[in-house]
């Protein structure tokens, strides 16, 4: 990484069950990817407030992603089905808001594929890379 | 302010070269203010670093502590324990994964990796900076559960329930409970007497008051979760009433269908009103719809005709009852798989060569009865036998990709009873090679060969062939290299369990998955081979796989044991995470958290000191704290204790500030 190279912020959102264990899997099979990709948890994917998302890419954080369980096989029971329909829902309130829509991505994945995990995480950092900076609307308009 | 401790754990083997554990724990010291000690330990994951931890919570007077070391899942419990032996709410502290998050998946890039590590932690101080604390939680459940099946597993399992003081119920979709097991002429390694095995434990079952049996029945709606299943079970019409008389003779002797007796293997025939054996449980008669010729648009009445009034009665209704219990247990068994895609070897074709069931029921002798064998075709005695073993095994052309030892423990004591029915019968077993491994199974199958005199040949036969009245099986000896040919009476085609019909419309019922097999998928092959992924539900014997009366026992106490550790007395135990209302005067009674809630833990009642306003409330015992509902909230009333939104948007924010 160049000394000018703006670093990227990206955060991924895990849930407890499936996303961070993907994560871990990872881990342990010795995959790479960018430290710009930071984690952090929540218990669920469907936990996860809707001003959150928005604040985060309203202050310019660069991409935005969550990884829960797979379809039909939520942790808690029908999770997974109500956090794809709520993020899906996400998608179209940034698309109103005029945020970048296109900086946030979902994955629903089995707590064993680490490689699903990494690709998808390379994938998105490749996307946003190609997209470059986004400066957000902090102090701008409030 | 808060006082936050940092421990680092620095193995530079297990952490790797990115990870600069000192360097970081300078930073943090330096640029977080309420870092009071930062400190690294080689070994932080034992008991040294417990020690550490312990120690610095009290002399640093600690309020809060960030571990940054591997995966919390496994190792958090043991840090929070000491912590709170030191005296701290154990839920004030955290753990967060700088190995396989951090150090593993970054070594490319030491530069970046120490920037996030620092990131990482600063993160997670500041979502502990708004952490509550907390106590684990007690979730009490129904000391009562459901078993789907009433055969050896689940017969077996009730039992051990019962006298382990857990109520059952017991559903079972055929007409009597007891399963094909008591119908088997005898159980190895021991050789008793199958039905004098089972049918004392299935007149128990029926005997006792902690267990309430529904027979054919069927299970057809399952909600809920550890300790609180609603289970919604479809009694079936027997369309008879055996009040008005116990003995149905007349009306069976009427009935004009026929068909094969599945409780005899095909070998006989029955009605289609009819009792399933002499030891079924209960012993009453029922109408067998897919047979019946009322059900297949005919006008007969010949059984009612012959029966007293009442005893008969096509109009009887199913009836719906609905159950409530803390766990469910599948026990629903497995079929053998059926050789007919082998068609050379003539099953279904030639009436000697049978399944390893129909050798079963011709084996079997009560007593002192001295029957001789006798062939299917004629009844002519046998005179030679000839097995082959494992039919399918490991054959994804035309059988089944998976083998078990249980077609050579079936085919070896099927020999043995052959033998001593009458000694000078010959026995013949084509093996296509050893598979038993469980103690005392190997010399059972020895003892085939050596006491009784069975010949053991390995290779598998290429055809079965009818020539002058008797069955030719040709074959090479793999051994010697030599093909073989031997003359038989009966063929025997010994085969392995498939997963049972039924199974994939219980797992719908359930949902929960079958492995690539189509048997029932366990939550882990090793760590949690009997339970389910999902809390609660359980399996037990040939409902996971190929099973015999051994494994079925094992597993049946192991589910009891797991339910019971899994389901205390005092309440099972849960993270403390739970749904909170903050503001009772800003709740609008929406109820929009309830209608998400997946657990119904969630009503409305009337506002305290207002006639008229509705509120929310959580019903502590139903909410498992998944926090599902917090996002529905407009006027954001609600909250989940554990991971409140002020440390959510704490730990985020880090990330643009």
């Amino acid at each position: 990484m160049g000394v000018s190279e703006r670093r990227l912020t990206i955060l991924g959102i895990l849930c407890e069950h499936a996303g961070a264990q993907a994560a871990e899997t990872a881990g342990m099979e010795g995959l790479i990817y960018s430290p710009d990709v930071r984690l952090m948890r929540l218990l669920c994917a469907a936990d996860i407030d809707h001003l959150l998302i928005l604040n985060a890419l309203w202050e310019g954080v660069d991409g935005i992603f969550v990884v829960g369980c797979p379809t039909e096989r939520g942790y808690f029971r029908g999770c997974s089905e109500l956090a794809q329909r709520r993020l899906q829902a996400m998608k179209d309130v940034l698309e109103v808001a005029g945020l970048p829509a296109e900086r946030f991505r979902t994955l629903w994945i089995e707590a064993s594929d680490g490689k699903g995990f990494v690709s998808f995480v390379n994938s998105f950092y490749e996307d946003i890379k190609r997209l470059g900076p986004w400066n957000g609307f902090r102090g701008k308009g409030e | 302010m808060s006082r936050v401790g940092v421990f680092l754990y620095s193995s530079p083997e297990e952490m790797g070269e990115v990870f600069q554990a000192e360097q970081i724990a300078e930073v943090l010291k330096k640029e977080v203010a309420e870092v009071v000690y930062a400190g690294v330990h080689p070994r932080l994951l034992s008991e040294e670093g417990l020690r550490m931890v312990r120690e610095k919570v009290r002399t640093e007077r600690l309020d809060r502590v960030v571990v940054g070391a591997t995966s919390p899942r496994r190792y958090i419990k043991a840090f929070r324990k000491a912590a709170e032996e030191a005296g701290l709410n154990p839920y004030l502290l955290s753990m967060v994964n700088l190995r396989e998050e951090l150090s593993w998946v970054h070594t490319h890039n030491p530069e970046g990796a120490m920037l996030k590590a620092i990131e990482v932690l600063t993160r997670a101080i500041q979502r502990m900076l708004f952490a509550e604390p907390l106590k684990v939680r007690r979730i009490r459940g129904e000391k009562r559960i459901l078993v789907i099946g009433g055969g050896a597993a689940g017969i077996h399992l009730s039992l051990l329930a019962a006298n382990a003081g857990v109520d059952v119920v017991l559903v079972e979709k055929e007409p009597t409970i007891g399963g094909m097991s008591p119908l088997l002429a005898r159980l190895y390694p021991h050789m008793e007497d199958a039905e004098d095995e089972l049918v004392p434990l299935m007149m128990e079952v029926s005997q006792r008051s902690d267990i309430k049996v529904y027979d054919y029945s069927e299970v057809e709606k399952v909600t809920g979760f550890l300790g609180s299943f609603d289970v919604t079970i479809r009694k079936k019409a027997r369309l008879v009433n055996a009040e008005v008389t116990p003995d149905f003779t007349r009306g069976m002797d009427a009935c004009p269908v026929e068909v094969p007796d599945e409780y005899n293997a095909g070998l006989s025939r029955r009605k289609a009103l009819f009792i399933p054996h002499p030891q079924a449980v209960p012993r009453l008669p029922v109408i067998d719809r897919k047979n019946c010729l009322r059900y297949k648009g005919e006008n007969c009445r010949l059984c009612q005709q012959a029966m007293p009034e009442g005893a008969v009665d096509y109009e009887q209704k199913d009836m719906v009852v609905h159950e409530r219990v803390g766990a469910v247990v599948v026990a629903t068994g497995a079929g053998y798989f059926e050789p007919s895609t082998y068609s050379h070897y003539h099953y279904g074709d030639y009436p000697d060569v049978l399944s390893s069931f129909q050798m079963e029921r011709l084996v079997k002798r009560k007593g002192l009865v001295k029957e001789p064998l006798r062939r299917v075709s004629d009844n002519q005695p046998v005179k030679s036998v000839v097995f082959l073993q494992d039919v399918g095994g490991e054959d994804t052309q035309r059988g089944i990709p998976y083998a078990t030892e249980l077609p050579e423990m079936i085919t070896a004591k099927q020999a043995i009873l052959v033998k001593e029915i009458d000694p000078s019968i010959e026995v013949y077993v084509f093996y296509p090679e050893r598979r038993s491994h469980t103690k005392g199974y190997v010399e059972f199958v020895r003892s085939a060969e050596l006491k009784y005199g069975v010949k053991y040949i390995r290779g598998k036969a290429s055809e079965v062939r009818q020539e002058d009245g008797r069955l030719r099986v040709s074959a090479q000896d793999t051994i010697l290299g030599e093909p073989v040919e031997v003359v038989a009476d009966l063929v025997v085609l010994s085969t392995d369990m498939v997963p049972s019909e039924g199974a994939e419309e219980i797992a719908r019922i359930l949902g929960v998955r079958r492995d690539e097999r189509g048997f029932f998928e366990e939550a882990h092959p090793a760590f949690r081979p009997i339970q389910s992924p999902q809390e609660g539900i359980y399996f037990v014997g040939a409902a996971l796989g190929p099973a015999d009366l051994r494994e079925v026992h094992t597993q049946a106490e192991g589910v009891v044991g797991a339910f019971l550790a899994d389901l205390p007395e005092e309440g099972r135990v849960a993270e403390p995470y739970l749904a909170v209302l903050t503001d009772v005067e800003h709740c609008t009674g929406c109820f929009d958290c309830g209608r998400v809630c997946p657990y119904h833990a969630i009503e409305l009642v009337m506002k305290p000191g207002s006639a008229r306003r509705k509120i929310a409330h959580i019903i502590e015992n139903f909410c498992t704290g998944c926090g599902l509902c917090i996002p529905v909230c407009t006027p954001k009333v609600l909250d989940l204790k554990g991971q409140n939104l002020k440390q959510v948007y704490a730990e985020a924010e880090v990330t643009w500030a």
